[in-house]
């Protein structure tokens, strides 16, 4: 197939990859971030350690690689009919005026993770920056670190960030904010890819010098490398009889890999019509794989374990906290902490804005085929967009709940919800066989068989699985059991100040009774709670069985923060509004486009 | 959390076992083969046709110039 034009075919977009290898650099550089090297370790070690690594290869086999391998297809496809931009790829594989309309989730994800992952992005410079100045320096202290991450980020109230004292490292988010315009207004190719390759080695540089130096170091209070490795791979086979393993295993391949963030679909459309993209999604892929097994599983977990020994489940559960407070604790005892937590914080800051560089050009695509905008109009308006929702996540700092808010329903839930819809978009509309064919085109290696039948039988039901499980557990709140009280104390459950009996046994199981709680029926006959002096529940008690008083602890699921926390709910409206100018924005480019006979509905491309 | 269990976990896990030595080596290996198989074929690939190379330069983005 030439790369010309055919006489009466919509004409492609004038951006595209200078090289093979560039344009792998840059789609491995938009999966390759903070999840690598802080949420892999973190997720593995809490899931069977060394075990945690079959449903993670399983889940690579069965559900990363061939949604990749679809994304790619899809979007050269787009790329050759003429659309760099999801709502415009969505069309022409399903020519009916609705498929543009889910283009419009494929914009907002990377446009809201933009406006918060520069954020993170400008935590990390700055803490490089912290570690050059010396400051980050403050000994083995973890209360130290726990206060600094605060302050710099301000958690301690909404607008903290603004005050004095504070703002100097606004200027560090003003620089990286406008940095990744200048790298995304000089485009494609001149721009991210020529970025990403000189990024993505020195990133490799940065990790393999940090590698030696934890796997260099002596012990510390009894703890060796040895115990350290053997904390994050000595494997816990009893853990893969647990569902949660095979979720967290599924949703860490999910987001490792980028796949449903909208950025490969875009990235792809700029290949030529003859590029290959089997070969290219693997290899991608592969890259992304090698520096979260062999660089986030060997560095992080092994380091801090060496330190600060066992680490709790919080710490584990939480990037945030591995990476920005136990890290640094990390740093702070070790030999040549100062450089190694420059090096450190400098490679996660270069792996952020390798991913927040892609964030911006699915936007850019749209504005530019959907309007007609060049380059320098559409930037702007981006820019404007991005830096309010920005403003937005630096002034509602309390708790960082906006930030949160973000990250889980939009990072998270509509990156589930996109994949589902691109996985059903190619095997059940574009169809399998014609995938085959497309992502034959210019192949360097064929995908076998199987794989097609997986995407259109597999791939859909493994997502809607993990997908109503993820949200079983996240959005939903629920009561959990944690522990019994004997049948006996039934009769101290009355109205009022707890007796010292039942708060004896409380305390017996490590239930902290907070000083002038009281017993109360949430509604009558209902299960008793004991409540604070705010009025918020501490625990309940469930209906006596044979175990005793089941004793309930309840874990507000993120439906119920939403609707009890004003800045979540305010995060929530803000997006709900960036979608309504996004579906706007579709509904008059999907006009144009109709009017300029570049998309005609109905007819199969 | 509770010394106690802290110290259990650090002397349960103590070391790299056998078994942890496995799970490490086969992974890293898998990883390690599979992204140097993928690059070898990228970087071995013949050469693009000089009539079809499109380097920066000669690249028209039709949207860099004339700004609006």
């Amino acid at each position: 197939m030439s790369n010309a034009p055919q006489p009466g075919a919509p004409e492609p977009s004038g951006e595209q990859w200078a090289s093979r290898i560039g344009v792998i650099l840059a789609v491995a550089g938009s999966a390759v971030g903070l999840g690598n090297f802080l949420r892999f370790p973190g997720n593995a070690a809490q899931n069977g350690a060394g075990a945690f690594m079959i449903p993670y290869f399983v889940s690579l086999l069965v559900l990363g690689i061939p949604l990749c391998w679809a994304e790619w297809t899809m979007g050269r496809f787009g790329g050759r009919k003429g659309f760099n931009s999801a709502p415009g790829v969505f069309s022409v594989i399903w020519p009916h005026p609705a498929a543009k309309y889910f283009g419009a989730i494929a914009l907002l994800i990377p446009l809201v993770i933009y406006m918060y992952y520069v954020l993170i992005e400008a935590w990390c410079l700055g803490y490089a920056i912290n570690y050059l100045t010396g400051d980050l320096l403050k000994g083995s202290d973890p209360k130290a670190y726990n206060s600094f991450f605060g302050d710099f980020v301000g958690a301690g109230s909404d607008g903290a960030l603004l005050k004095a004292g504070n703002r100097q490292w606004l200027w560090v988010l003003g620089g990286v904010f406008v940095l990744n315009f200048v790298l995304i207004y000089r485009g494609v190719s001149k721009g991210i890819e020529a970025f990403c390759k000189v990024a993505m080695p020195v990133m490799a540089v940065l990790a393999l010098i940090v590698l030696v130096r934890v796997l260099t170091l002596g012990e510390h209070d009894g703890r060796s490398v040895l115990d350290g490795l053997g904390y994050m791979w000595n494997p816990d086979f009893e853990k893969l009889k647990n569902p949660q393993t095979w979720l967290a295993a599924s949703g860490q391949i999910f987001f490792s890999l980028s796949v449903g963030f909208g950025i490969i679909v875009n990235y792809a459309s700029y290949l030529k019509d003859e590029d290959d993209v089997v070969l290219s999604g693997l290899t991608s892929s592969s890259m992304n794989e090698f520096f979260e097994v062999c660089l986030g599983g060997l560095i992080t977990i092994p380091a801090a374990f060496i330190f600060l020994g066992a680490l709790d489940p919080g710490t584990l559960d939480s990037s945030f906290a591995l990476g920005f407070k136990a890290l640094p604790n990390v740093f702070g005892g070790m030999w040549g902490g100062r450089v190694i937590g420059f090096m450190w914080f400098f490679m996660l800051f270069v792996a952020a804005i390798t991913s927040s560089v892609s964030m911006l050009q699915p936007v850019i695509a749209f504005f530019e085929e959907g309007f007609g905008l060049k380059r320098h109009a559409s930037a702007a308006i981006l820019g404007l967009i991005s830096a309010m929702g920005c403003g937005f996540v630096v002034w509602f700092s309390k708790d960082l709940m906006v930030l949160d808010t973000f990250d889980f329903w939009v990072g998270s839930v509509l990156i589930f919800l996109l994949a589902l819809v691109q996985s059903i978009l190619y095997g059940w509309i574009f169809g399998i066989k014609r995938g085959e064919e497309e992502s034959n085109i210019g192949a360097h290696l064929h995908i076998p068989r199987f794989v097609q039948l997986m995407l259109k039988y597999v791939v859909p039901v493994y997502l809607l699985v993990i997908f109503t499980a993820f949200c079983w557990n996240n959005v939903m709140s629920h009561d959990i059991a944690k522990g019994s009280l004997d049948i006996a104390l039934s009769a101290d459950l009355e109205p009022g100040a707890p007796s010292a009996a039942l708060t004896a046994a409380l305390k017996k199981q490590d239930f902290k009774v907070p000083a002038e709680a009281i017993l109360q029926q949430a509604t009558n006959g209902g299960p008793w709670e004991l409540v604070a002096a705010d009025g918020k529940q501490v625990l309940a008690f469930g209906e006596p069985n044979d175990a005793g008083i089941p004793i309930l602890t309840h874990a507000a699921g993120r439906l119920e923060t939403v609707l009890e926390s004003e800045s979540a709910l305010s995060a929530i409206i803000f997006v709900g509004l960036v979608l309504a100018f996004l579906l706007v924005s579709i509904n008059i480019a999907g006009h144009r486009w109709v009017a300029e006979g570049k998309l005609q509905y109905g007819k199969s491309s | 959390m509770n010394p106690l269990i802290r110290d259990l976990a650090c002397n349960l896990l103590a070391a790299l076992t056998p078994q942890g030595w496995a799970m490490m080596l086969v992974s890293i290996s898998v990883v390690l083969g599979l992204v140097s198989y993928c690059l070898y074929r990228v970087l071995t690939l013949p050469p693009v046709d000089v009539q079809d190379i499109k380097g920066p330069l000669e690249i028209d983005t039709r949207d860099t110039t004339d700004a609006d």
